[in-house]
């Protein structure tokens, strides 16, 4: 298998400190551009997998191939600049509590070294995009759910990212608001922005019919672009 | 983005936030060590330049009754006389018996008579500007001397001073080892809040990490944070330094004579004790700084 996509898994496996496997053998390619969900039942292993993708953790075996970089010959000093590449919505959304929604969205620039200028730019655009303009201020702990996994999304997609990683974005909301959801990050995808999207939402998956990546037991059983889920 | 807030909520971690105080604390024991050693330098210096330039000369008293006290002022002339023409000594003067009368006076009472306790004769000699006894050439001044009255006595006050200078510099020692011990106590604390912190803050600094954060744009802030507690109790413990210097100083004061200048310190000491919070603050920047690279350099 050539190097070809914007993250490739060959034969990795995962385990925290001296555990069980939790991920075992997977191998996958997502092409530039491409938009996957990622499916599973509780505990098969969605998570950890997002966790390499994002880079918050080393396999224990395998190769991983980001941006045509092994990670296993990368310095840790080179990980922040493949991060920022990297948009993530978490589950449970880590927004900073004491921070406001303009200042959490903002919080990747800030890290990446935008100007005060650039940052108010594409804040302001994105919060408008999202349609939080009117809670910039606000902290996260009075936004609602639904608020506050827009922030999330917004903090993202701020630094225009290669590849959005999203964990069970919808898991909070109900399906209207996913089908919403679902066509803002579309929206970046059509942006050329390369979607992995971890779900149990299967009207949403048969709704957007992108292809799948299926995990059982920590092993990815379904691989490719056919995208009727049995989960 | 506000100014000068920080990715990570400082303010919601205890260690934090009792940081200054456990600082200002240090520096206030650390600033009245500095301050004591200061007193106890310029202590020294003023002894020192007050007898440096001056030597005490010690003609025995008559151990003859027989002999007239007119002898023992004819001996003490003499001796004057000799002092007089010594190259470097500017003036010799004889102490008068009423004035060793009440210099003796706290310690054998009023009525000393000569026939009980005979006494020396002493001659107080003030060198030139500068000069101190080894100026001198003291052989030929002791041969002359002892010409004119046996038995005298040349004291440059050397050996006490080199008691007193010893006694000082141990109390000096102590002051410094005093300040080098806080300093320690100090960082200790310091890297022991920062990990502390670290531990709190695991969460934010490992979604700030995950955003693409350098080591250093983490650190910095702990640095940031750890340098505002030191500054910030560094103030606090030098101001409460002063307050009880100059507190010490007006009681010193008060005592008249008994301890003039006791507790005062000089312009200079006053720059150094205010440098005192600066050298605080970069000392925990530094220590924070560090203390957070190394523990991040263990992450992912």
């Amino acid at each position: 298998m050539g190097i070809t996509g914007v993250i490739r898994f060959e034969n990795v496996g995962m385990r925290y400190g001296t555990g069980p496997e939790v991920l075992r053998d997977v191998t996958f390619d997502l092409p530039p551009g491409s938009f996957h969900f990622l499916t599973g039942a509780s505990g098969a292993g969605k998570s950890s997998l997002m966790r390499l993708m994002y880079l918050a953790h080393r396999p224990s075996r395998g190769l991983i191939d980001i941006f045509n970089r092994d990670l296993s010959t990368i310095p840790r000093s080179d990980l922040p600049a493949l991060r920022r590449q990297i948009g993530v919505v978490y589950q449970d959304f880590r927004l900073l509590g004491h921070l406001t929604t303009f200042e959490n969205v903002a919080l990747p620039l800030k890290i990446k070294g935008a100007s005060d200028g650039m940052i108010r730019k594409h804040v302001g655009e994105l919060l408008a995009w999202v349609g939080l303009n009117d809670q910039a201020h606000a902290r996260p702990a009075t936004l609602s759910g639904g608020q506050q996994q827009r922030a999330a999304i917004a903090r993202a997609v701020v630094t225009r990212p290669q590849l959005l990683l999203a964990d069970e974005p919808t898991g909070n909301v109900d399906d209207a608001y996913a089908v919403r959801l679902l066509f803002l990050l579309q929206e970046l995808h059509r942006q050329g922005t390369t979607v992995v999207i971890a779900t149990h939402n299967r009207s949403l998956i048969e709704k957007f019919r992108h292809p799948v990546l299926h995990l059982e037991d920590g092993i990815l059983s379904r691989v490719g672009e056919d995208p009727v889920y049995d989960g | 983005m506000a100014k000068g807030k920080t990715d990570i909520p400082f303010n919601q971690d205890p260690a934090s936030r009792l940081m200054p105080w456990i600082v200002a604390v240090m520096v206030y024991i650390a600033g009245l060590a500095l301050a004591g050693a200061f007193v106890l330098s310029a202590f020294a210096d003023r002894w020192e330049a007050g007898l440096t330039g001056s030597l005490t000369i010690q003609i025995p008293p008559p151990t003859d009754d027989a002999l007239s006290p007119d002898a023992q002022t004819k001996k003490v002339e003499a001796a004057l006389n000799a002092l007089r023409v010594t190259k470097g000594v500017v003036s010799a003067n004889a102490l008068a018996t009423e004035e060793m009368r009440r210099l003796l006076e706290p310690w054998l009472g009023k009525n000393i008579d000569p026939r009980d306790l005979p006494l020396p004769s002493l001659i107080a000699v003030e060198l030139g500007d500068g000069l101190t006894a080894s100026d001198l050439d003291i052989r030929d001044l002791r041969r002359r001397l002892e010409a004119v009255a046996p038995g005298v006595l040349i004291d440059d006050h050397g050996q006490w001073q080199e008691r007193l200078v010893a006694f000082l510099g141990a109390l000096r020692l102590v002051s410094a080892v005093l300040v080098a011990i806080v300093t320690v106590a100090g960082l200790i604390m310091v890297i022991f809040a920062t990990r502390g912190g670290l531990l709190a803050h695991r969460q934010t600094i490992e979604l700030l990490h995950l955003f693409g954060a350098q080591d250093g744009y983490v650190a910095s802030q702990f640095a940031r944070e750890a340098m505002k507690a030191g500054l910030k109790g560094g103030l606090f413990g030098v101001f409460a330094t002063a307050i009880t210097v100059i507190g010490l100083g007006q009681g010193a004061a008060s005592t008249g004579a008994v301890l003039p200048g006791v507790a005062v310190l000089e312009p200079l000491d006053w720059v150094v004790l205010a440098l005192l919070p600066v050298a605080t603050a970069l000392i925990a920047m530094i220590a924070a700084r560090i203390t957070v690279m190394r523990a991040l350099a263990r992450m992912v």
